[in-house]
């Protein structure tokens, strides 16, 4: 076997990566073998008994910190074994076959699909597994009496692949591909009028030089300009059709400018070849054509990929509940089709996926997306369980009262599509530019008409009318914004930044008030260890307790011991005590981990230094592990949600780009205020702090934001709890890592999960609206000058006809050339 | 009568025969999808 595992960068110290997902192991460098979990040893060894090892040479050697795979939860595959529940739509074929479309999570590279299809001959009754990696889902096509598309999904869950009902609309899936499709024949048309038209273009240039009869220089001219029209007519008849449109409903559109310019040529293609004499038209017109189109499907291709990209990460929050059945079975069921009083079992780890009471079970329940609060709550028999949090330590059993709409979760949702649909759509600069544009234009070119024929013949005036009215070029105006904003998004989509909004973008240039969430946002929103105090001997004893132990803290506190240490000795005689602490033997040693109470009921006393240690460390709002040896404590835990690494810089950069920031969160307010004071250095203005905020409070807020001022009110969060504010506000950024809610709501979303990332989108906007001026600029000026000479007289048309595709060209290698997302890290 | 009149059209001809040739193609699906094709002719490649 080739093996081309190259070192990840992010490596824990002295450990080797795990031979399946090149993830960091906990085993040291000299052990060869190594996998981090059993579900990667499971899939590496599956991978070989089917004799598939080539997959490990295939698979790209970029991946960038080793790759999601591994043990997937095969149980949640199970969601497949009632297709018709599932909501996938099967298509029986001819020969007693059937197919599906599932999506795929987990692909990366080419040697995903290259495994996927070569499983198919191992499953029995399977005909064929094809992969489309353009949209990462899987066609299956099956014999139903021999296998059932669950039993698939059960093995490529060993392999680390997770299938789940493709949810994108089959019609609107269908919508995308026939407009793809009519974007082709558009391009495939246009292409074929310009490129003959052209030719015959280059005929009859050569022809005035070289001379060429009057007979054919009018059948050239004929032809040329009947496949001009007809290019006008078939392929342009999109723009006609958009600008018809915005007129009746009185919106400005870039397709208006478009529409006349096209308009113009046409009119002057049929007045040159009816008259014979001057210059031709029809080739610039068909192949104007042809850029407009190639440029729109380039953008509908951006949008597209966007919104495919962001149903993508969506899908990877596809709820399951595990519904519990009258006679005591289980079934998986899609947690929109529970019901008022069904029964549902929430795992450690699972979002609970419904409201509900608990009727069984005793753990802790992560509510940060859902308030903001980052220490997880306790939760009892007879407590309210509310759908969106997750479970942390111990199975729940739970009484479903609400469920889909009618569940906390689903009501904020509702005010997300209130909020969005109070967004006013922006007019940009561009289009009040075109519009104005045109006006001029067309009143200049009456203006020279009427001063021509008066001044000398009407043919004249025509000839000069038409170099003017080929010369004004705002096909180069009306393209310059649009092109700029595409080739940024596009760039942004690479460092996994998506916008969906490319106004928004514009937005971002003029400083304004920017609202962050704390919990997830400015922090990383989960349990750390920020400081220990004591004896650095305590740490692998408390990590040898708490190792067993599922409780956030209990991981944190691992987590420290690894990068402090990197081993622990095994425990014994463990006990565990939730929300109070653990104990146990450790190498001959009584260590006891947890909370003052929890060390006093061992009998445990603590010394003054430490009590006064303790009142510090409690005035700054963090918890405290404390840990006993032998019944004497030999340390202390300073636990805490520390703030993101790239936090203080960003928000640095934010206030030299004279930005004002303030905290909108949900958590109580003095941590909303601890973490404030450590911030205001850096930009966050303390009044504008405000803690124990809940999601319509958030809302209101920026509503008043914006009322208050012209300048743009931005938001950035990741809980559902900050959904209704993201749609609200002017500019709304969505973090990664956060809820799927705050997705649907934000218009622009970080995928990298970077804080960092704003300030590039910041630095970008401003880039982007340098760029639109300058090409606006560069195109004003020239067209200033050439259309003066035009007025004048002093241009010939067939040099106009030369400078208008070198000004287009001009503003496109400008818009090209935007520095927006360029460079290893934006200033 | 000058070549030409008879040329031409026959050119555009057969330049359009081939345009609806490409129509057919797209028109029948061969242009949906086209990143995956790519990525198998390298791995049979690989195979070998």
């Amino acid at each position: 076997m080739t093996k081309t595992l190259e070192e990840p960068k992010n490596l824990v110290r002295t450990s080797s990566p795990c031979l399946h997902c090149r993830l960091p192991t906990f085993c040291h460098q000299d052990e060869t073998s190594v996998f981090c979990c059993n579900g990667c040893m499971g899939a590496y060894s599956l991978i070989h008994e089917l004799g598939l090892e080539d997959f490990y040479s295939l698979r790209s050697a970029r991946l960038p910190n080793g790759f999601e795979a591994g043990a997937i939860d095969g149980t949640r595959s199970s969601i497949l074994e009632d297709l018709n529940a599932a909501g996938v739509e099967v298509h029986p074929m001819t020969d007693g076959l059937c197919s599906v479309r599932l999506a795929v999570d987990g692909l990366h590279c080419a040697a995903c699909s290259w495994l996927i299809e070569r499983m198919q001959t191992t499953i029995p009754g399977l005909q064929s597994a094809q992969v489309r990696m353009s949209d990462q889902t899987i066609e299956l096509i099956y014999d139903p009496k021999r296998t059932q598309p669950v039993n698939v999904a059960k093995k490529l869950a060993k392999l680390g692949y997770s299938l789940s009902p493709w949810t994108v609309d089959s019609q609107d899936e269908q919508g995308f591909l026939h407009q793809q499709r009519e974007h082709w024949v558009g391009i495939a048309l246009a292409a074929f009028f310009a490129a003959n038209a052209m030719w015959i273009g280059v005929a009859l240039y050569a022809g005035e030089s070289t001379g060429i009869s009057a007979g054919h220089e009018t059948f050239l001219r004929w032809v040329g300009t009947v496949l001009a029209v007809f290019a006008a007519i078939f392929p342009g008849r999109i723009f006609f059709q958009a600008a018809w449109q915005a007129i009746r409903t009185r919106t400005p559109h870039v397709d208006i400018p478009v529409a006349l310019s096209l308009l113009m040529g046409v009119v002057g293609s049929m007045v040159g070849a009816a008259q014979g004499v001057g210059h031709i038209y029809f080739d610039s017109l068909a192949s104007l054509i042809l850029l407009l189109r190639t440029g729109r499907y380039i953008q509908f291709q951006a949008q597209y990929r966007t919104s495919l990209s962001l149903a993508r990460l969506l899908r990877w929050n596809t709820l399951t509940a595990t519904r519990l059945e009258t006679d005591g079975s289980t079934k998986i069921v899609p947690s929109s089709r529970l019901q008022l009083g069904d029964r549902i079992e929430v795992r450690p780890g699972e979002t609970i996926p419904a409201d509900g009471i608990v009727t069984d079970g005793d753990s802790c329940v992560d509510t940060s997306l859902l308030n903001g609060e980052f220490a997880p709550a306790s939760i009892f028999i007879g407590d309210m369980a509310v759908g969106g949090t997750v479970n942390i330590s111990a199975p729940l059993i739970i009484a479903v009262t609400a469920a889909g709409a009618s569940s906390r979760v689903g009501r904020l949702m509702e005010l997300v599509r209130n909020a969005s649909t109070h967004r006013t759509p922006s007019i940009t600069a561009a289009d009040r530019v075109s519009k104005w544009f045109v006006i001029v234009v067309l009143l200049l070119a009456v203006v020279t008409w009427s001063a021509w024929c008066y001044a000398s013949s009407s043919a004249i005036a025509t000839q000069h009318t038409m170099a003017l009215l080929t010369i004004a070029c705002p096909c180069a105006l009306a393209l310059a914004a649009p092109l700029v904003l595409t080739v940024a998004l596009g760039r942004a989509a690479n460092r996994q930044i998506w916008i969906r909004d490319g106004n928004c973008l514009e937005r971002l240039a003029t400083p304004g008030t920017l609202w962050l969430d704390k919990t997830g946002t400015l922090t990383y929103g989960r349990m750390s260890v920020i400081d220990f105090y004591g004896d650095d001997e305590a740490i692998p004893y408390a990590a040898a307790l708490e190792q067993s132990v599922q409780h956030p803290i209990a991981k944190a506190i691992c987590e420290f011991a690894i990068s402090e240490q990197g081993q622990w000795p095994l425990a014994s005689q463990l006990e565990h005590r939730q929300g109070k602490g653990a104990k146990g033997l450790v190498e001959g040693v009584r260590v006891a981990v947890g909370t003052e109470a929890w060390l006093n009921e061992q009998g445990i006393t603590f010394s003054a230094d430490w009590l006064e240690l303790q009142a510090k460390v409690l005035s700054q709002n963090h918890p405290i592990v404390w840990v006993a040896m032998n019944r004497t404590v030999r340390g202390m835990f300073e636990m805490g949600d520390p703030l993101r690494g790239d936090a203080v810089e960003t928000l640095r950069f934010l206030t030299a780009k004279g930005w004002k920031m303030g905290i909108l969160s949900g958590d109580r307010q003095e941590i909303v205020d601890s973490v404030a004071t450590l911030l205001r250095e850096d930009g966050i203005a303390l009044d504008l702090a405000l803690g124990e905020q809940s999601p319509e409070s958030k809302l209101e807020r920026i509503r008043r934001c914006k009322a208050e001022s012209d300048r743009p009110c931005a938001m950035v969060g990741d809980g559902v709890n900050d959904a209704a504010a993201l749609a609200m506000a002017d500019v709304g950024i969505a973090i990664r890592g956060g809820s799927e809610q705050a997705l649907y709501a934000a218009p622009i979303f970080i995928g990298n999960g970077r804080l960092a990332s704003v300030a590039e989108l910041i630095t970008a906007s401003t880039r982007v609206v340098r760029g639109i001026r300058r090409c606006f600029v560069a195109s004003l000026i020239y067209n200033a000058v050439t259309i003066t000479l035009a007025i004048m007289g002093l241009i010939h048309p067939l040099i106009a006809a030369v400078l208008m595709p070198i000004s287009g060209l001009t503003v496109l290698a400008m818009a090209m050339s935007t520095q927006a997302f360029t460079g290893t890290r934006s200033r | 009568m000058s070549v030409l009149y008879v040329a031409m059209p026959v050119a555009l001809l057969l330049g359009g025969s081939a345009l609806l040739a490409c129509l057919f193609c797209i028109r029948s699906g061969q242009y949906d999808d086209l990143e995956t094709p790519s990525v198998k002719l390298l791995n049979d490649e690989l195979k070998q």
